[in-house]
């Protein structure tokens, strides 16, 4: 009797610490095999768990858990499924556009906030009242670069190589033609859609090298990107490089090579500007060296620690936000994150500009902000 | 008998030949083109492995798209399977379908092939899945197929090498079918030719034996009648004339029928005959032929032996055999005359052998001693043995000659007669018994009909000495009827010259009014047999000479 006395009041003990506790589930892959081949993943977590750390060390009742390890769409349904069975207040993570479409209905149906520091594909928020985002969507960076491309750099024959196999580059590079076309019919536009797993990169140079074009939008995956600029100099060919925010840190080509080529013009567009001028930048720059110093500062790092902040922020000006409450909150916030201000447009999704990178002297300089 | 030609010959043998080649190319082909068929089902199966484990080792990457419903990248992916596939196996078709079911949206199907000349409906597809967990996301199906090309079945390396094949087995067939040409061929061809020679010069021989045969008969009656003649002086020169003229006489006319024997075919009528009583014929005739030879015979002569064999033919034989003998020996020496019995071929013969201790007779001579005209005497014609042969042959016998330094011996090998055969002989009494008997008891009569007088005389004086009472000659139908010949003609037997020239009737003509009036028997007598035997009006046809069973047939 006194055995099922105790047990019963450690579990309304236990229910009743839950009750107050804010428990933060963290859906970032251990790996990124065969995409980015990072890190990124467990930077992400590392951060996070940090943020969360210096929050209850403020004097908040939040928790954070690590609940996904291996890394597909699958396993991110998992996690998430996990998320839902153990009732977690919010989720925050993934990397990529595809996992986050994976992982975003199974909450949005629980009716669990899960805040996306990375994805930009509009698919992962559109319609949902519980999903929001860090990052510009495709729709934003879309539009920009291919208005980049038609004034700025002046493209006419414009090839788009996109990997048909995931919803992020296939709706970006489709996009992107669909701008151009309908803002610029008199630009020639060619499409040569590709997979995931593609290698066959000589051919494909052959391929549409012969469409003679000044500018080839690539929004794919670091590793095909490299193959594919390592082909472009092999050949000599003369051309503009645009590619998207999927370039962590140093582009891997520039390591695969050396020296890179002076007649490609190679840029990309990243969420953060590389500079640490925000008054931000110190408490993440002092938490990331405290816990988690073995990785180098990175955009996911960056983005993932604006993801905690931000409900870490609604929580402080609203505790009892949960639910729907917490990403409406969230919407009202103003925040100078690491990624910048963030400031949620009428889709829902942040407004921001895009930090455009390029290539010069064989390193890689901030270009200028673009939006 | 087909005359062939030697161009014919060499045609037929390269024909002939031409089959086996043609057999074992065939099998060669059909062999080499099965095991190639099986090869290449083999590495269709290995195809659709290697097509199976690319499609295996995408399976995440593909759940992955079907899952967000990424068509355009399934499609990708599919031709880019399909196409690294085809590198690796050039020309071979294969083919992929992806029917996906994702979370969102309606199934539907997904596919290609890697030629799009196939139809795809009409392959035979394996079938795999891809799950996410335990739900189906999409079925996969795949089919590999290789078009079947000449170049499949035959390789050029194949033809090379089929093609070296048949151009040796060519040529080994014309080195071949050269050889048999000149080997065998051309000396058979030769032998033939040799044959035709002999033939040739047979029948000549034939036509000039007839052509003397006629003035020496008409001698031999001018002889007869000599005889007849009263004065005494005039008999007593004519006696001794005529005894050295009829012993020449009788070699003449012994070469002339061997002559004519050579060159026509031998009227065989064969019945059981004694062995025993052969040789002792054969013993007599030897010793009145050469009454001064000091010979020493041994018989070893079993009693029942008989054969199945024309008795006069046999016994010209082994005269034939046993005079050379007793020539080889020069009338002294050892003749032993033996008889057996043998199995060959499961037919049983008497082997009746006549040997004797003269000098060997050479390899050479030995393989020519049967070719007619081949003769190491000085009065030979070379025939005797050529015709002993050929006897011996229409008897279905063989005759076999073994030559020592110490003893060469012929042996007549003849079909045994048998025992229904010897039981149901009219009579195997010997021959002379025979004629004794029908000295007394034959009267037939016997009519002949021909237009040499001489003939007919000779006819006449053999009757008479073989004591026929009644026997009549005719020169012609005319003289026939003059002398009122149907009260002769019941029961009769008639000997008639088929083309006999002495009336405005011939000797057919004479055949059937003869047959027409009742004549037992009526025997051609003539050198064309053909026309004779075509008649069907004669029981038997014989040459000009009285028949050697004269006296049976009257008997």
């Amino acid at each position: 009797m006194k055995k099922l006395l105790f047990l019963l009041l450690t579990t309304m003990a236990s229910c009743f610490v839950h009750a107050d506790t804010f428990r933060v589930a963290g859906i970032y892959p251990s790996h990124t095999f065969g995409h980015f081949n990072c890190t990124c993943g467990l930077e992400g977590a590392c951060i996070t768990e940090a943020a969360i750390k210096r929050a209850r060390l403020e004097g908040m009742n939040i928790s954070f858990t690590q609940v996904n390890k291996d890394w597909n769409i699958f396993k991110t349904m998992e996690a998430a499924e996990t998320v839902v069975t153990h009732r977690y207040d919010a989720a925050v993570g993934t990397l990529v556009s595809d996992d986050a479409l994976a992982a975003a209905p199974i909450l949005e149906a629980a009716g669990i906030p899960f805040i996306v520091p990375t994805a930009t594909n509009p698919g992962v928020t559109a319609g949902k009242r519980f999903v929001t985002r860090i990052p510009f969507n495709d729709r934003r960076q879309a539009f920009l670069l291919a208005r980049l491309a038609t004034t700025e750099l002046a493209a006419k024959r414009i090839v788009i190589v996109r990997n048909s196999s995931t919803k992020y580059s296939d709706f970006l590079g489709t996009e992107f033609a669909r701008n151009i076309r309908k803002n610029h019919p008199e630009i020639l536009v060619k499409d040569f859609p590709i997979v995931e797993g593609f290698t066959d990169f000589k051919a494909l140079a052959t391929r549409f090298l012969a469409v003679s074009p000044d500018l080839v939008f690539v929004p794919l995956p670091q590793s095909q990107l490299a193959s594919l600029y390592v082909e472009l100099v092999n050949r000599k060919a003369a051309l503009t490089m645009l590619a998207s925010d999927t370039i962590e840190k140093k582009p891997m080509f520039l390591e695969m090579i050396a020296p890179t080529s002076d007649l490609i013009q190679f840029i990309y567009p990243k969420h953060w500007d590389g500079t640490f001028s925000s008054p931000e930048s110190a408490r993440y720059l002092s938490l990331h060296r405290k816990y988690c110093g073995e990785y180098e500062p990175s955009m996911t790092t960056m983005a993932a620690y604006d993801a905690a902040e931000l409900v870490i922020k609604a929580l402080k000006a609203k505790p009892n936000a949960r639910g729907e409450d917490l990403i409406k909150e969230i919407h009202s916030l103003k925040f100078h994150g690491m990624t910048g201000l963030i400031r949620y447009g009428t889709d829902g999704d942040p407004v921001k500009p895009l930090e455009l990178y390029l290539i010069k002297d064989g390193d890689v300089v901030h270009w200028r902000r673009y939006e | 008998m087909t005359t062939v030609s030697l161009d014919t010959l060499k045609k037929r043998l390269r024909q002939t030949t031409w089959l086996p080649l043609g057999i074992m190319a065939a099998l060669l082909l059909s062999a080499t083109s099965f095991i190639l068929y099986q090869e290449r089902q083999g590495q269709l199966k290995n195809t659709e492995h290697a097509l199976a484990d690319v499609v295996q080792s995408q399976e995440s990457l593909i759940s992955q798209e079907v899952y967000m419903g990424q068509d355009q990248a399934l499609k990708i992916r599919i031709d880019s399977i399909l196409s690294n596939w085809n590198q690796k196996y050039p020309g071979g078709i294969a083919c992929l379908e992806f029917l996906v079911s994702p979370p969102t949206g309606e199934p539907r199907l997904i596919s290609g092939c890697s030629s799009d000349t196939i139809d795809s409906k009409s392959l035979r597809y394996e079938e795999t899945s891809v799950k996410a967990g335990n739900k189906v996301l999409a079925k996969i199906r795949y089919s590999v197929s290789r078009p079947t090309r000449i170049w499949d079945i035959f390789p050029p390396v194949l033809i090379i090498v089929v093609l070296v094949g048949l151009f040796a087995a060519v040529f080994t067939h014309f080195t071949l079918v050269s050889r048999v040409e000149t080997r065998v061929l051309a000396p058979l061809i030769d032998k033939i030719a040799e044959s035709e020679r002999n033939a040739a010069i047979a029948q000549t021989a034939q036509m000039m034996a007839h052509d003397i045969r006629k003035p020496f008969r008409l001698v031999q009656l001018a002889l007869a009648r000599l005889h007849e003649v009263k004065n005494t002086e005039v008999r007593e020169l004519s006696a001794k004339v005529s005894e050295d003229f009829e012993t020449s006489a009788r070699s003449i006319d012994a070469m002339i029928r061997d002559i004519l024997d050579m060159g026509r075919d031998v009227n065989l009528s064969v019945e059981p005959v004694s062995v025993a009583r052969l040789v002792e014929q054969l013993h007599e005739t030897l010793a009145r032929l050469y009454p001064e030879n000091r010979v020493k015979f041994s018989f070893n002569i079993r009693q029942r032996h008989r054969v199945m064999a024309d008795r006069e033919q046999l016994m010209r034989v082994l005269i034939n055999i046993g005079e050379n003998a007793v020539q080889a020996v020069r009338l002294s020496g050892d003749l032993r005359i033996s008889s057996k019995q043998s199995i060959r071929n499961g037919h049983s013969f008497i082997d009746i052998a006549i040997a004797n201790n003269g000098p060997e007779i050479t390899d050479e001579d030995r393989s020519k001693l049967f070719t007619p005209f081949f003769s190491r005497k000085v009065a030979g014609t070379g025939l005797g043995l050529a015709v002993a042969k050929k006897i011996v042959a229409e008897h279905k016998g063989e005759i076999v000659l073994t030559s020592t330094p110490t003893e060469t011996c012929f042996t007549v090998s003849i079909p045994e007669a048998t025992r229904d055969a010897v039981a149901s002989a009219p009579d195997t009494r010997p021959v002379s018994e025979s004629e004794k008997s029908l000295k007394t008891t034959c009267e037939q009569t016997i009519l002949i009909f021909d237009d040499e007088a001489a003939v007919r005389s000779h006819w006449r004086k053999y009757a008479k000495e073989h004591d026929f009472q009644a026997a009549w000659d005719f020169n012609s139908w005319e003289d026939f009827v003059s002398q009122n010949g149907f009260a002769l003609t019941p029961g009769a037997i008639a000997f008639i010259d088929v083309h006999y020239q002495g009336s405005k009737y011939d000797g057919i003509e004479i055949a059937r009014s003869l047959r027409d009036l009742g004549v037992k028997r009526i025997y051609a007598i003539t050198n064309d047999p053909e026309t004779a035997n075509a008649s069907g009006l004669f029981d038997s046809v014989f040459g000009k000479d009285i028949p050697t069973n004269f006296a049976q047939l009257v008997g």
